[in-house]
């Protein structure tokens, strides 16, 4: 289910790595629109915005349509989906665990009272009762 | 930050996962096994109950998750070996399933890689393919739209 081959997922975290590629893909996730359209928000050059459409579209996050004389951009959620489960739930819930886990011991807590029936590696199983 | 990485191997039931942790290796045994510091990491921020929290070979745990929205998510398991400073084995699962029994067991290996460094090895075999992608997986249905914003946020860290 996580291995794809329609797209390396390398190209689309790289992809995903910027924040106004991240922004122009939530963008595209209401509506699709040409060049000029997503690059009137920015302080950037058109030539600048096609290139960060030209990242998106080499790692297939993002598609270029004819529509008359324009160019659009639609998205291609299958790709963010891709990435999406790759990144799975389970991995986030995990990465943030440990992250919590962490921060906590990096406040050295103070451990209970050591439990008596917690097996040691250096001990036998056999032990009986006596 | 503490590092994770997750393996779901094609063709197997399993979920893989290396995390490393700066930390000494029992105090990360400590923080699994203690259930007032257990309360205070798996939660993620979100506040849990412990409702039972018998940690040595055959006891019992549930918990819960208060979530944001004010939801109980409860899990429940049981451990079948605590090795300490060594290894848990244990079963978890899912009580807001329909029915019981879709169990992941759960093998956790603590490695000390240095002092002040963990590596918590962890092999959970699911009951079935199903159940496996179905927890690697829960909250995906959540809609690739949330899905930009979650990514972005994840790698904004």
């Amino acid at each position: 289910m996580v291995e794809y081959t329609a797209s390396p997922l390398d190209l689309v975290f790289h992809s995903l790595a910027d924040a106004t590629r991240r922004d122009i893909l939530r963008r595209l996730s209401r509506a699709e629109e040409t060049i000029g359209a997503l690059a009137m928000p920015y302080k950037m050059s058109l030539a600048a915005i096609a290139k960060h459409v030209g990242v998106l579209e080499k790692a297939g996050l993002v598609i270029k349509e004819r529509a008359g004389k324009e160019k659009v951009v639609r998205l291609v959620p299958a790709t963010l989906k891709a990435a999406e489960n790759h990144l799975s739930e389970y991995e986030k819930v995990w990465a943030a665990r440990y992250d919590a886990l962490e921060a906590l011991l990096a406040n050295d807590p103070q451990p209970e009272e050591k439990p008596k029936w917690l097996r040691s590696k250096s001990k036998s199983r056999k032990t009986r009762r006596t | 930050m503490a590092t994770l990485k997750v393996k779901i191997p094609e063709n197997t039931q399993n979920i893989e996962g290396v995390a490393t942790i700066k930390a000494p290796l029992a105090k990360v045994f400590g923080a699994y096994t203690d259930p007032k510091q257990f309360a205070q990491w798996w939660g993620r921020g979100n506040p849990m109950k412990i409702h039972r929290f018998d940690c040595r070979d055959g006891g019992g745990w549930q918990v819960a998750e208060i979530s944001p929205d004010g939801a109980e998510h409860a899990f429940f398991g049981c451990f079948h070996e605590v090795t300490e400073n060594a290894r848990i084995i244990q079963t978890f699962e899912y009580m807001g399933m329909p029915e019981r029994g879709h169990v992941l067991l759960e093998r956790a290996d603590f490695v000390a890689v240095d002092a002040n460094t963990t590596e918590i090895r962890t092999l959970g075999t699911a009951q079935t393919l199903a159940d496996r992608d179905g927890m690697v997986q829960s909250g995906a249905e959540a809609g690739w739209r949330k899905s930009v914003d979650a990514l972005g946020k994840l790698l904004e860290k």
